[in-house]
C-alpha cells in the first residue's frame, strides 16, 4: 500500500447533533514528528543549560552538572490527579463518545442543579457526590507539557438514552409500584452498568430515594465509562426532580452502584484507570434509618455472587442481622398491552413478588410466578477471599502513571503527544 | 520547539434553498468520511466540498477566511475553530422550523473548514501565495472561489489536523436571519 492510500488521519471528534454535524481528524505521523522535534529541542536546551551551569560550577559555586534527571513514572490515585490536573488529564485533545441517542443538554442551566437534584434528603450521610462534582470542576495545576486549553466536562456532557436504560427505568418503576404503600423496611442496592443503574433509580424514585455510590470521574480514556452514567443522570434529571417532589420522607434508600467499577486489568500505558471500590452502609446505619432488609438488584442470576468489593460488607450485614436477598432485572418483563413491565411478565403474577419476598402481604388475587427469579431470590452471600477482601484494593488499582522529571510533572504515561515517548529507546511504539 | 504551524480556515453562509440538495450532500460528505482516512481520502473530500461550494458561491451571503503563518496564532485559531464545533457555539438548540423563503423568511446554513498546516513545506508555501490577496478583494466571491480551488494544491502529508462542520445537521434547525445577527456571527463578512 502506498503512503497515499495508507490511513494517516485519525478522527478524534465526531459530532452529530440536530444543530451541527462535524468532525476533526489528526495526522498521527505529523503529531509524532512534532513531539519528536519538541523532545530534541528540549534536549538541546538542556545541554545548553548544562554548559552554562558547568561554567558557573567551574567558578567554584559548586553546582552539580547534571541538571535534569530522566523522566520517571510515578503512580498517583487517579481521582486526585483528575482533581488537580483536570478531568481529562493527558487527553485534552480527545472527546467522549456516547451510546444510544445522546443529545446536547436541552436546558444547560439544569446542570447547575445536578448536585442538588441528586443529593438525598433522608440518606444524605451515605451519599457520594463525587461523580456530580466532575462537570464543573477545574484544574488547580497544569501538566508541564500540556498545550491544549482545558474545557470543563460540562461542555462535553450530553443527555443519553439507550434501550437498556429504558428497560431498566420500567423495571425500577415496576419495583416502586410493588413497594408503594407498603412498609417492608427494605432498601435497594442496584448494581448494574452505570446508565442502567441510574435509569432504574429514576424509575423507582417516587418511592425510593436514590443514594449514589459512584466515586470516580469520567475520562476520555477511562476504563470505567462513567461519562455514560453521568449522561444518563442528565437524561433522567427531571425524573429525579419529580421523584423528590412526590416521595414521602423518610424514604427507603436505593443505593446506586455502577457494576463496571472494577473493570478488567488495565494497561496504564494506554488507558486511564478510573476504577474504584464501592461499599455498603453498616448495619447500624441502615437500622438507624429503619432498614432491616436489602435487595441486591442485578441484571440476571449470572451476575451473582455480588461483586468482589461488596462481599465482605454483605456478609457482615447478614451477620449483623440485616437480611440480604437478590433480585434479577430479568424477572420483570413486558405485559401484553400496556407497555409496563411486571414481575413474572403478567399483571396477575406481579403481586406474586411478595410470595417470593414475604416481607409484606401480597394482594389476595396474586399468582405465584414460580419459575421466575429462582436463583436470585434464594441467594445468600458467603464470604470468599478476593483481591478486594478487607477493603484493600490490589496494587495499582485506580491509579495513574504520571511522568515526572525532578519536581516537574510532565504528563501522563499514556499520552502519546508527550515528549517522553520519543526520548527513550527502551519505551516502545513511539 | 517542534515544527511551526500555519492555519487556513474558511466559512461560508448560504441560504437553505427548497429542493437544493447542497446541505444534505455536505452532511453526507462529513458523516461518511472514514474515522481513519488516507491522504487520498482527504484530498477527495476537500475536492468534493470545494466543488459543491463553488457551485453555490453566487448564493452565499457572507463568509470569512484566514491564513496565518504565525505558529502561536495558528495553534490558537485551530483550537478556536475546533471549539466552534465542539461547543456547538453557532448551532441552534431548538428547531427554527422550515421558514417561508417565498415570503423572505429564509433559513441558512454555514459550512466551516480549518486546516492546521506544517509551516514551511513546499505545498504550504505555495498555498500561502494563493492566500496573498489584496485587501479590496478579500471578501469577494471570486476570492473564495480561488481559495477553494487552491485547496487542491495542498499536500495532505503536511496537514497536521483538519476540522469541518456544517450547521445545521437537521434542516429544521436552520439558522434564522435573527440568529445570524447575533454577535457570535459578527466575524462573517457580507460577500461582494
Amino acid at each position: 500500500m502506498s503512503d497515499e492510500h495508507r490511513p494517516a488521519f485519525e478522527r478524534d471528534v465526531a459530532i452529530a447533533e440536530p444543530g451541527l454535524v462535524g468532525a476533526r481528524w489528526w495526522n498521527r505521523a505529523l503529531q509524532d514528528e512534532a513531539a519528536a522535534m519538541s523532545r530534541r529541542s528540549a534536549m538541546r536546551n538542556l545541554l545548553v543549560g548544562a554548559g552554562v551551569l558547568g561554567a558557573v560550577a567551574a567558578c567554584g559555586v559548586g553546582i552539580v552538572a547534571s541538571v535534569e534527571p530522566d523522566p520517571e513514572r510515578r503512580p498517583e490515585p487517579s481521582l486526585g490527579a483528575q482533581r488537580r490536573y483536570g478531568w481529562n488529564l493527558g487527553a485534552r485533545d480527545r472527546t467522549l463518545l456516547y451510546e444510544g441517542v445522546a443529545v446536547q443538554l436541552q436546558i444547560p442551566s439544569m446542570l447547575a442543579s445536578l448536585i442538588a437534584d441528586t443529593t438525598p434528603q433522608t440518606w444524605a450521610h451515605l451519599h457520594d457526590r463525587t461523580l456530580f462534582e466532575a462537570p464543573a470542576a477545574r484544574p488547580t495545576a497544569n501538566l508541564a507539557e500540556e498545550n491544549v486549553a482545558f474545557v470543563p466536562l460540562a461542555d462535553q456532557l450530553r443527555a443519553m438514552a439507550t434501550p437498556e436504560m429504558r428497560r431498566a427505568f420500567l423495571v425500577g418503576a415496576s419495583v416502586a409500584s410493588l413497594f408503594r404503600g407498603r412498609t417492608p423496611a427494605a432498601g435497594l442496592v442496584v448494581d448494574l452498568p452505570g446508565p442502567e443503574a441510574v435509569a432504574f433509580a429514576a424509575g423507582a424514585a417516587e418511592v425510593f430515594e436514590p443514594v449514589f455510590g459512584i466515586a470516580n470521574w469520567p475520562h476520555p480514556l477511562g476504563v470505567v465509562p462513567s461519562h455514560l452514567t453521568l449522561a444518563a443522570v442528565a437524561h433522567h434529571q427531571p425524573d429525579f426532580q419529580r421523584g423528590r417532589a412526590l416521595r414521602t420522607a423518610p424514604s427507603p434508600p436505593c443505593f446506586v452502584l455502577d457494576s463496571a467499577r472494577l473493570a478488567a486489568a488495565v494497561d496504564q500505558e494506554t488507558h486511564f484507570d478510573n476504577r474504584y471500590m464501592a461499599s455498603l452502609p453498616t448495619a447500624a446505619a441502615l437500622r438507624a434509618g429503619g432498614i432491616y432488609r436489602l435487595l441486591y438488584v442485578v441484571a440476571s442470576a449470572l451476575a451473582l455472587p455480588e461483586l468482589d468489593d461488596l462481599n465482605d460488607d454483605m456478609v457482615d450485614l447478614v451477620a449483623a442481622g440485616i437480611s440480604v436477598s437478590a433480585l434479577a432485572l430479568n424477572a420483570f418483563s413486558l405485559g401484553y398491552t400496556d407497555g409496563r413491565v411486571y414481575y413474572g411478565g403478567d399483571p396477575m403474577t406481579h403481586e406474586g413478588f411478595w410470595h417470593h419476598y414475604p416481607w409484606a402481604p401480597a394482594a389476595p388475587e396474586a399468582t405465584e410466578a414460580w419459575q421466575v427469579n429462582a436463583i436470585p431470590r434464594t441467594y445468600r452471600p458467603v464470604r470468599r477471599t478476593t483481591v478486594f477482601s478487607r477493603g484493600a484494593p490490589p496494587p495499582a488499582f485506580g491509579q495513574v502513571l504520571l511522568v515526572v522529571a525532578g519536581v516537574s510533572v510532565l504528563g501522563v504515561a499514556f499520552d502519546r503527544r508527550g515528549s517522553w515517548n520519543r526520548s527513550s529507546g527502551s519505551w516502545g511504539g513511539g | 520547539m517542534g515544527f511551526t504551524h500555519s492555519i487556513f480556515a474558511l466559512e461560508l453562509c448560504l441560504p437553505i434553498m427548497p429542493g437544493d440538495p447542497l446541505r444534505a450532500q455536505l452532511q453526507q460528505l462529513i458523516e461518511q468520511h472514514p474515522a481513519h482516512s488516507s491522504r487520498r481520502d482527504k484530498w477527495r473530500l476537500y475536492r468534493d466540498v470545494s466543488q459543491l461550494l463553488q457551485g453555490r458561491l453566487q448564493y452565499a451571503i457572507s463568509g470569512c477566511w484566514d491564513f496565518f503563518d504565525d505558529d502561536g496564532r495558528a495553534l490558537n485559531d485551530f483550537n478556536m475553530w475546533s471549539g466552534g464545533m465542539t461547543t456547538l457555539e453557532g448551532a441552534r438548540r431548538t428547531p427554527s422550523g422550515p421558514g417561508d423563503p417565498y415570503r423572505g423568511d429564509h433559513r441558512y446554513m454555514t459550512f466551516t473548514m480549518a486546516l492546521l498546516l506544517q509551516h514551511g513545506t513546499p505545498s504550504e508555501r505555495s498555498f500561502s501565495h494563493a492566500c496573498n490577496v489584496p485587501e479590496p478583494a478579500l471578501w469577494k466571491r471570486e476570492t473564495f472561489a480561488r481559495l477553494l480551488n487552491s485547496l487542491g494544491m495542498i499536500s495532505w502529508a503536511s496537514v497536521k489536523a483538519d476540522v469541518i462542520y456544517l450547521i445545521p445537521r437537521d434542516e429544521s434547525f436552520g439558522l434564522t436571519a435573527e440568529d445570524l445577527r447575533a454577535p457570535k456571527f459578527e466575524y462573517l463578512r457580507p460577500l461582494g
